[in-house]
């Protein structure tokens, strides 16, 4: 019978991500937006709309993170062909997608109070669509490739080639004039709501950490799985 | 209705958005999670206890 | 082969990368003229639909309730323009706040908008001690509808 599981790393079981975790970093996010939502004061010029800043800055700062652990396990997986960092990639690219999306969701809801239109296509907007949409081709090609080292290989490529776009995203409004306002620092938030992005950054970080470990582990299973199912069709013959 | 009244059924969609995504996701991971578990332990029972 | 493969795929995402960078992004990639730029642009800047940008001018906002009427002035701190729109102006506009506008330049000189947005500052304040964060935008409002 030939050994199947030469050219992977897949002889660790797969682990198994802590409950704890996802105890730890929900509670985290209540916590953060009880605290944020109960001590800041009205924004000066948008009154409560203020408050949506703590949900959509953080989600966006983690869909940045998101395609980081994407792009270094692409390059990784190109670089050492191990397919638990394909696996780890995909799971990163999964999660990134949700962030991505609620992010633009909760844009366009700030957005319509506060600009008075859902959407413009200015260079912030589109870019942050832009990276979504690299998000779900990244993930749509991982569905459409049925070869497990082709679409380890493809889809690292557009992991680590599509990672161009964050910065892009990020720079957006500066390098380009956008309806969209740039960065906020320390210098242009009032500390009052300093700490509130910050615990609710805090928090949301948790979360993408405790989703990218579940889908991961959840896709070692579903590997292994394959593994053995694999090896019994070899075996049966 | 006033544009200020307004403010506040924002916040609460946003924050309404927030929690179904993430909790949607949330729920699809865990079930997804118990099955491939479930899955994989039997194919281990299976198989003696060994792994492939 | 598999590298032939990976090639043609990080071509086509380049490829899409350059027409959104350089051609369909190109139009928004400014996404408004200040008065300045729109009014250097001559007779061509006139009747085209455009995107103007830039400030309120404090004190120039006339708002008509009745008529839906609104007017106020946009400057870039150099160059000015005034502004006709019609409907409710967005919760945060007011003096000195920044501003798109959708419409055309008209031949008098005044830009027709049809769409109005506000573009916030990436400033962040809570009011002053005594001060409603919300007062300032009904004042603005009850002030020049009378």
């Amino acid at each position: 019978m030939p050994d199947i599981s030469s050219d992977r790393s897949a002889a660790t079981p797969p682990p198994r991500t802590s409950v704890w975790l996802g105890f730890v970093a929900f509670a985290a996010v209540i916590f953060a937006q009880t605290f944020s939502i109960l001590t800041s004061p009205a924004d000066r010029d948008m009154g409560h709309l203020q408050k949506i800043m703590y949900v959509h800055v953080p989600a966006a700062w983690m869909t940045f993170l998101a395609f980081l652990v994407v792009f270094v396990y692409s390059m990784r997986y190109l670089w050492k062909q191990n397919e638990n960092d394909d696996l780890l990639a995909a799971s990163a690219a999964e999660v990134g997608a949700v962030f991505n999306g609620l992010t633009l969701m909760l844009g366009m809801i700030w957005g319509r109070p506060a600009w008075g239109v859902w959407w413009v296509w200015d260079a912030r907007l589109t870019s942050t669509l832009v990276l979504f949409l690299i998000f779900v081709g990244y993930l749509a090609l991982r569905a459409f490739v049925d070869d497990s080292v082709q679409r380890a290989k493809w889809s690292a490529a557009v992991g680590a080639i599509g990672a161009i776009n964050v910065p892009i995203v990020y720079m957006s409004v500066k390098w380009w004039r956008t309806l969209h306002q740039p960065q906020s620092s320390p210098g242009t938030l009032d500390p009052a709501y300093t700490l509130g992005l910050r615990l609710n950054a805090i928090a949301l970080l948790l979360v993408l950490i405790y989703f990218i470990r579940k889908r991961y582990e959840i896709a070692r299973l579903e590997r292994a799985i394959e593994d053995f199912a694999q090896a019994a069709a070899m075996g049966g013959k | 209705m006033n544009v200020f009244e307004m403010d506040r059924n924002f916040v609460i969609a946003a924050y309404s958005v927030m929690w179904v995504v993430v909790l949607g996701y949330l729920v699809r991971l865990i079930r997804k999670g118990s099955r491939a578990r479930t899955d994989y332990d039997g194919m281990v029972g299976a198989n003696g206890g060994e792994k492939p | 082969m598999k590298k032939s493969w990976i090639i043609a795929g990080a071509a086509i995402i380049v490829a899409v990368f350059g027409w959104l960078m350089f051609g369909g992004l190109q139009k928004n990639v400014v996404f408004f003229l200040t008065p300045k730029e729109l009014l250097a642009k001559g007779p061509e800047g006139v009747n085209v639909p455009v995107r103007l940008g830039g400030q309120v001018k404090p004190g120039s906002t006339k708002w008509d309730a009745k008529t839906l009427d609104l007017r106020f002035i946009v400057t870039d701190g150099v160059k000015e323009m005034p502004v006709k729109s019609t409907g409710a102006p967005p919760q945060m506009f007011r003096d000195g706040m920044g501003v798109v506008v959708e419409g055309k330049a008209g031949t008098d000189g005044v830009f027709q908008a049809t769409n109005l947005m506000v573009k916030h500052s990436n400033e962040y304040r809570a009011p002053k001690p005594g001060q409603n964060a919300q007062e300032m935008y009904k004042t603005l409002i009850t002030n020049s509808s009378k």
